[in-house]
């Protein structure tokens, strides 16, 4: 191509071109190059240098020159805000060596992005605007639930209330007889009926302010029953004003979840919810709900089955019903947020929410792992790679609740990866899938005691210290066990956080 | 008619026993010879109201399986007790809620918590005669 066929090429461009040689003298410019300094052309013609129309202050081109010379290829810049002829530039300057007419010169391009750059600033700030309107709907759809939950609330309040002003009215009609001797038996009676109450009241704002803190709360290990219990307990009004029946079957009553209580309450009390709006609209008889806890030991899942006697879900919207803002009630009385935020919450829990294809009514199950693998879950560099987890690895089996979520306090922050785990069987599964550091146990479990757990992960061929964590009257099962079994350590019950570290670094040390 | 007073009866519906206590207690303070008779669901105030002749029911809106509004449906149907006096209690009673109670032949509507001066008052507007109102006064003071 002759140096004329290029040019005329290079005129049509859309970006602005223009060709210098090294020593930054202009040799062509396109019309767009002109456009963009906003000269009349014969200013840009008279213009020698490179730097008499593009101040180095502004855009060093021939730093981008001598760069393209030296690597002999194309050198591309950074886009830079640029105020050329007072118009503000978003641009990116490519250097391109090439031959023009025998000699070696530069093809620099300029590319305006302005344009993009305010449509990206626009798409930014309607994301931005999205989310907000998101964020408000979500928080909308909250507030609706605390509606509906303030009004059985208050009723359940309110009982209470006047049994307890009733009886301090009471309290002051007995004092007013001379002989307070002989109204004795009322006032007690009146003082055990306001305590009473004061009880029932303080319950009920309790579970209500638990429903509404829903705040970033870590997780923790709670017993699912309890859990189930709480949530029907929140809806448990609205079911009885309707008729409804609720049953809660709990096959297995030990199972502990590492679960965020909260979100996984607001999962179920959603469900609970959708099943009783979903049997009183195809006006169902005799509207049942069951609510079933199972586990599946060879999936170390646990099962949550919700089945409702209602309309069950069409075939053709079951795979949209999870999707955000998908709903079947009438505009505002619902937003279609409830079981796609229920379905992230469980995805969080590293668990499952699905519909289980039956012939009647609905069926929700909700899985989740059992809580070794979900300590494995919350301790992410754990998911990586075990090789690499720098710091130790502790087992803690406490059949106790309470106690797992102490340790794991204990363990925030700090350099070890924590594991809990509810009972010996429970923890031998996952010494068989990993080796850890340092086990420490509970003596006195249900299933399986200490000294039972010990010999059967020492026959596995652990090596790891252990430490029995209990009472002093089992400190004789721990002298006994210490040669026998190669228990390292002690940890006496109650312990201080101080007591714990110093024990689990002695341990760890003399290994 | 002092008779009357002897037979002065008053049927208290409610699922919270404490409630229940509660009115009894207050009758008891105030109204002495008024006699309370309690029940725990409709099923029940039903039964009783069927065997025995009431002059005035209180019965709460929220119980277990039927409500207060179902009682009074059944009751304004038979002849027996279509003149039945009976005061709707409820927690949180809306505007709509009263209209309703009201057309369907409830005396009264009475929002919980309640104080012993109401109870005393509603007892008083609706067994009243004017003997009554002189042994209650009494009573009260």
């Amino acid at each position: 191509m002759s140096s004329k066929e290029l040019f005329n090429c290079l005129d049509n461009l859309f970006e602005a071109v223009v060709i210098i040689d090294a020593k930054g003298n202009i040799e062509y410019f396109n019309n767009n190059f002109v456009t963009l300094l906003k000269e009349p052309p014969r200013v840009v013609r008279k213009a020698k240098l490179i730097s008499d129309l593009i101040p180095k202050n502004v855009l060093d081109v021939m730093d981008y020159v001598s760069r393209a010379e030296e690597s002999k290829s194309t050198v591309l810049s950074e886009e830079a805000r640029v105020v050329l002829a007072e118009t503000d530039y978003t641009l990116v300057l490519k250097a391109q060596p090439i031959e023009c007419e025998g000699k070696s010169c530069f093809l620099i391009s300029l590319n305006d992005l302005s344009v993009e750059k305010k449509l990206y600033e626009k798409y930014k700030d309607q994301m931005e605007e999205l989310k907000n309107t998101h964020s408000q709907i979500v928080q909308a759809d909250k507030l609706r639930t605390i509606g509906e939950l303030t009004a059985g609330v208050s009723h359940e309040i309110n009982n209470p209330l006047t049994v307890a002003s009733g009886n301090a009215e009471i309290i002051e009609f007995c004092l007013e007889n001379e002989n307070l001797e002989e109204e004795r038996d009322g006032l007690v009676d009146a003082v055990a009926n306001i305590k009473d109450s004061h009880v029932r009241i303080q319950k009920i704002i309790h579970s209500m302010k638990d429903f509404l803190h829903k705040s970033e709360d870590a997780k923790e290990y709670c017993n699912l029953q309890d859990l189930i219990e709480k949530s029907v307990s929140l809806v448990k009004r609205g079911f009885d004003d309707a008729k409804a029946e609720i049953k809660v079957d709990i096959q297995r009553a030990d199972l502990v979840g590492l679960v965020n209580r909260l979100k996984i309450e607001q999962v179920m009390v959603n469900l609970f919810k959708n099943a009783l709006d979903a049997m009183l609209e195809a006006k169902i008889d005799k509207p049942s709900l069951s609510v079933t806890l199972s586990h599946k030991d060879e999936d170390s899942y646990m099962i949550l089955d919700i089945i409702d006697n209602g309309p069950g879900i069409p075939d053709e919207i079951r795979d949209e019903v999870f999707n955000t803002f998908f709903t079947t009630k009438d505009a505002g009385k619902g937003t279609g947020l409830g079981l796609s935020i229920a379905s992230r919450i469980i995805q969080s829990h590293t668990g499952k929410l699905e519909i289980v294809a039956t012939d009647s009514g609905c069926h929700f199950r909700i899985s989740l792992p059992i809580i070794e693998v979900s300590s494995f879950a919350d301790n992410d560099s754990l998911l990586d790679n075990s090789a690499s987890v720098k710091g130790k690895k502790i087992l803690v089996v406490d059949n106790e609740v309470a106690i797992l979520n102490l340790c794991k306090k204990f363990f925030e922050n700090t350099d070890y990866l924590f594991i809990g785990s509810t009972s010996g069987p429970d923890a031998l599964r996952v010494l068989k899938k990993f080796d850890v550091d340092l086990v420490i146990t509970d003596y006195k479990m249900p299933e399986m005691d200490g000294s039972e757990f010990a010999k059967l992960a020492r026959e596995m061929g652990k090596t790891m210290p252990f430490l029995y964590m209990t009472t002093k009257e089992k400190v004789a099962r721990f002298q006994e066990d210490k040669e026998k079994l190669g228990i390292t350590g002690l940890i006496l019950k109650p312990f201080s956080r101080d007591e714990f570290f110093n024990t689990i670094e002695q341990t760890l040390e003399v290994k | 008619m002092s008779a009357d007073w002897q037979t002065r009866k008053v049927l208290v519906v409610d699922d919270d026993k404490k409630i229940c206590d509660l009115f009894t207690a207050f009758i008891k303070i105030g109204a002495k010879k008024i006699s309370c008779v309690t029940a725990n669901d409709v099923t029940q105030a039903l039964f009783k109201i069927d065997n025995q002749e009431f002059d005035l029911v209180f019965i709460d809106q929220k119980l277990p399986s039927k409500s207060g509004t179902d009682f009074i449906r059944t009751v304004r149907t038979s002849m027996k007790h279509r003149n039945l006096k009976i005061i709707l209690m409820s927690a949180a009673l809306e505007k709509e809620d009263i209209l309703t109670a009201m057309e369907m032949g409830v005396s009264q509507v009475m929002v919980k918590p309640f104080t012993f001066a109401q109870i005393m008052e509603k007892l008083k507007d609706n067994l009243h005669s004017e003997e009554d109102d002189i042994k209650m006064k009494k009573e009260l003071n």
